[in-house]
């Protein structure tokens, strides 16, 4: 039978382990815990973790000597030298902003008086008149939506693996360099000695995630979900598209995995669904 | 219209607000195709009661014989006297569940068969507009993935989610159907984002100095189980046992340190994966032959595994290669 929840000592042990201090003996208190609730105590505790780790106010390149020393060595102390010409672009346009204000309190407001108050055909014209050039040079949400899924859909379909695996330093790049040591750093502690899983095999895998059908996360130039960072972004091309031409997504933060059941949302009526880094996460299967 | 506008004002007669804004305002907010969409599938919604009576949640029949399929948070009491369109009650009864996903099959009494019609499941969901059934009439959708990655709590099993955007804030919208243009249904909305939780989400977003927003009002990211996962619940429902059977090894696992690395975190007792000898510890290479890039390439491979078929894991442990071949189980025995 499963413990439902963690006793104090068992809580000490967890957190030992989350934040890298783990003793002999800890990974066998938890033994016998439900699998579901250490994992809910090790999402709570990781992102406890993430938070302080987060409360860093001064930088460390700022702290670090080394940093400054080097920063020194490479830039010169002195205050760089510039060159004459460019004070007089300092001065150019304070004085341009200056002469364009002039002019508007010399001309804008006496076509105001003039008029009294301006007509809706005027107000309509002058609209028309600011919104023309944002036509004109701003390119649209279905230019910006091809130039930036086109290659995206090649890749799905033609492009070899290989070509795949460019962005991937990027989605694996904080397992590197971020990551404290795990509670279960002991139980793994040969992984340095491990072999990590090649490039060609991480395209194969890209391979097979695509024949089976599934928008693998773990390819970043696989048609991913977007994530809640750019719901804003997500939301307002959602708007845009009702009514108008379909558009997808191109968010592609492929580490965030979708947590169901964090409580509910009584308003809602729904469940609350959280995002949270795959790598803080265990999957059940 | 008119016949939906009386059908939804029969439903939701007892609602304290005026009838005008259930009736007006988000029906306004459908496009012609929906509206058809709509027409076509308002005879198998039926409205879910709250203990005073008034519309709580939905439900949608799967079959001619009276089973309606409904999320859990559209209970509040059992038995439901549902209403459906043209003022027909309906008594309804909780026969089947699926704990996994949350999804209630509910049976109707004195049910006469061909009565209604059924929604029919869609096999995939396309992306696009969708319209979203709620208690206070559908609502414009649009999806924006159909292949999220999600966990699903205390469980941790791993569903592939639909993610999409509806254009109502406030709505209850828990227990939500969607459905396609055509009247397909595609997906039952489980969740809704939270923004309200700044102890994680937004500590996982400080450490990275990228600031959570999320969206202009009026907008509500839900998520919806999606056909592939509907597909095999319908499914289970069907039989006579009424449940659902979804493939378990008994494995859980986590990410390690390395790029790629997949780490065994822990075995269920008895399991397949227990009987073939995979350990706590062990490194995940590859499964059925396919290299597994990252933890989510494997949970989704595990996902799609039938009941029964064979499973075989490339391991790696203490510097040595093995193999742990095993036959894939079903979740209900393991639980």
């Amino acid at each position: 039978m499963n413990q439902d929840h963690l006793n104090d000592e068992q809580m000490d042990s967890l957190m030992r382990q989350i934040f890298g201090e783990s003793e002999a003996g800890d990974l066998a208190m938890l033994e016998g815990v439900s699998a579901s609730v250490l994992e809910q105590e090790r999402i709570v505790l990781n992102n406890l973790r993430s938070e302080l780790r987060g409360l860093k106010e001064v930088p460390e390149c700022q702290l670090s000597t080394e940093h400054l020393r080097n920063a020194i060595l490479n830039q010169g102390s002195g205050s760089k030298r510039t060159a004459p010409w460019t004070s007089f672009w300092k001065f150019a346009v304070p004085v341009a902003a200056c002469a364009a204000i002039a002019s508007w309190m010399m001309f804008g407001p006496k076509t105001m008086t003039q008029t009294g108050q301006p007509s809706s055909g005027s107000i309509a014209k002058n609209s028309d008149h600011v919104a023309q050039p944002s036509l004109e040079t701003a390119p649209s949400a279905a230019e910006i939506s091809k130039d930036t899924q086109e290659p995206v859909a090649s890749n799905q379909e033609v492009t070899p693996p290989v070509v795949q695996d460019e962005p991937e330093p990027q989605t694996k790049q904080p397992v590197k360099s971020n990551r404290r040591p795990r509670g279960n750093s002991g139980r793994l502690a040969s992984n340095t000695s491990t072999p990590a899983v090649s490039l060609q095999d991480l395209a194969s895998s890209a391979v097979g995630a695509i024949t089976m059908g599934f928008g693998s996360a773990g390819n970043a130039t696989m048609k991913a979900a977007p994530s809640s960072d750019n719901v804003s972004d997500s939301a307002n091309r959602a708007i845009e598209s009702f009514g108008g031409a379909e558009r997808e997504s191109t968010n592609t933060d492929s580490n965030k995995v979708v947590l169901v059941g964090g409580g509910s949302q009584f308003d809602a009526r729904a469940n609350s669904a959280m995002e949270v880094d795959k790598r803080d996460v265990v999957f059940g299967g | 219209m008119s016949f939906l506008a009386a059908s939804l004002a029969v439903a939701i007669a007892q609602f304290d607000e005026p009838q005008e804004r259930f009736i007006d305002t988000p029906i306004r907010a459908v496009n012609s195709y929906q509206s058809a969409a709509w027409n076509s599938i308002v005879d198998a919604v039926a409205v879910l009661p709250d203990s005073h009576g008034k519309p709580f949640g939905l439900a949608v029949m799967i079959d001619d014989k009276g089973h309606f399929v409904a999320h859990v948070s559209s209970l509040v009491e059992e038995p439901i006297t549902a209403k459906m369109s043209g003022g027909l009650d309906v008594r309804l009864g909780r026969i089947g569940f699926d704990k996994e996903t949350q999804l209630v099959l509910l049976g109707a009494q004195n049910w006469v068969t061909g009565k209604r019609q059924a929604v029919r499941v869609a096999p995939e969901v396309k992306k696009g507009e969708l319209m979203v059934a709620t208690v206070n009439g559908p609502v414009r959708g649009q999806l924006t993935s159909d292949s999220r990655p999600g966990i699903f709590l205390p469980s941790l099993r791993f569903v592939p989610l639909a993610e999409i955007q509806l254009e109502s804030k406030d709505f209850p919208v828990g227990g939500g159907v969607v459905f396609d243009n055509s009247g397909s249904l595609v997906g039952i909305l489980g969740a809704i984002l939270n923004p309200m939780y700044p102890e994680t989400a937004m500590a996982t977003q400080s450490v990275r100095n990228d600031p959570k927003q999320f969206g202009p009002a009026g907008l509500t990211v839900a998520y919806a189980l999606g056909p592939k996962i509907l597909n095999r619940i319908v499914k289970g429902f069907r039989t006579e046992s009424h449940k659902v059977e979804h493939p378990s090894v008994g494995i859980f696992f986590r990410e390690g340190e390395g790029p790629g690395q997949i780490i065994v975190d822990e075995i269920t007792k008895g399991s397949p994966c227990d009987l073939a000898g995979v350990k706590a510890g062990d490194q995940i290479m590859s499964a059925n032959g396919v290299p597994m890039g990252n933890v989510i390439d494997l949970a989704a491979m595990l996902f799609e595994l039938e009941p029964g078929s064979e499973l075989t894991l490339k391991l790696y442990r203490n510097g040595e290669q093995f193999e742990a071949k095993m036959k894939v189980g079903v979740q209900k025995n393991l639980s």
